[in-house]
């Protein structure tokens, strides 16, 4: 996530807003990251469940 | 002479019995392995079957997930120009810095990889190889 745009002029009020903007982008950098792990965790559960499912069955259970 | 005689019937009477056994096992041996040979081939394309279904599952959840990113941002530039309204409305908002300062401020921000393709960036290094 790219840094918030510089003040734009050389006022306290310019300062104060560019650092609330960067703190924006960090939460969007944070979020970016969260969503990155929520993406591969359902990935991997959902292809482990499918993996449970044709597991081999035990060689007793003939008429499956 | 009699005795002899049920014996031998007696002791191949027991001996059928057992073949009879031993060839239903083989049967049931034989059945039970060319079933597992046809599960088995059957199991890799219900499976693959089952995959697919998977990876389209995880492909439409990622998409909501990018979705919500998208409305996270959202909020995220709401909020800001919430915060930009509320700092604007303090006359003290308007006091300038001293020009010097400002100049360190701007330059130090560039030095970090997430500012360094900034326009105003770019615009400083230019100035400074000037």
């Amino acid at each position: 996530v790219e840094s918030a745009p510089l003040p734009k002029a050389n006022t306290v009020g310019e300062l104060a807003i560019f650092g609330a903007a960067q703190t924006g982008q960090l939460d969007k950098a944070n979020d970016r990251t969260a969503d990155t792990i929520t993406i591969y965790t359902n990935c991997e559960a959902l292809l482990k469940n499918a993996a449970e499912q044709f597991a081999p069955k035990p060689w007793y259970d003939f008429w499956d | 002479m009699l005795n002899s005689f049920y014996a031998w019937v007696a002791k191949w009477f027991i001996v059928l019995i057992g073949v009879g056994i031993l060839f239903l096992g083989i049967i049931a041996y034989v059945w039970w392995h060319n079933h597992q040979i046809a599960k088995n081939a059957a199991a890799l394309p219900k499976a693959q079957a089952t995959i697919n279904a998977a990876q389209a599952n995880a492909g439409s959840a990622a998409v909501n997930t990018v979705g919500e990113n998208q409305q996270k941002n959202a909020n995220t530039d709401r909020t800001t120009t919430q915060v930009t309204n509320v700092y604007n409305s303090y006359p003290q908002a308007k006091v300038t810095l001293d020009p010097g300062f400002f100049d360190a401020f701007n330059r130090g921000i560039c030095m970090y990889k997430s500012a360094a393709n900034l326009p105003e960036c770019v615009g400083l290094q230019q100035s400074n190889s000037k």
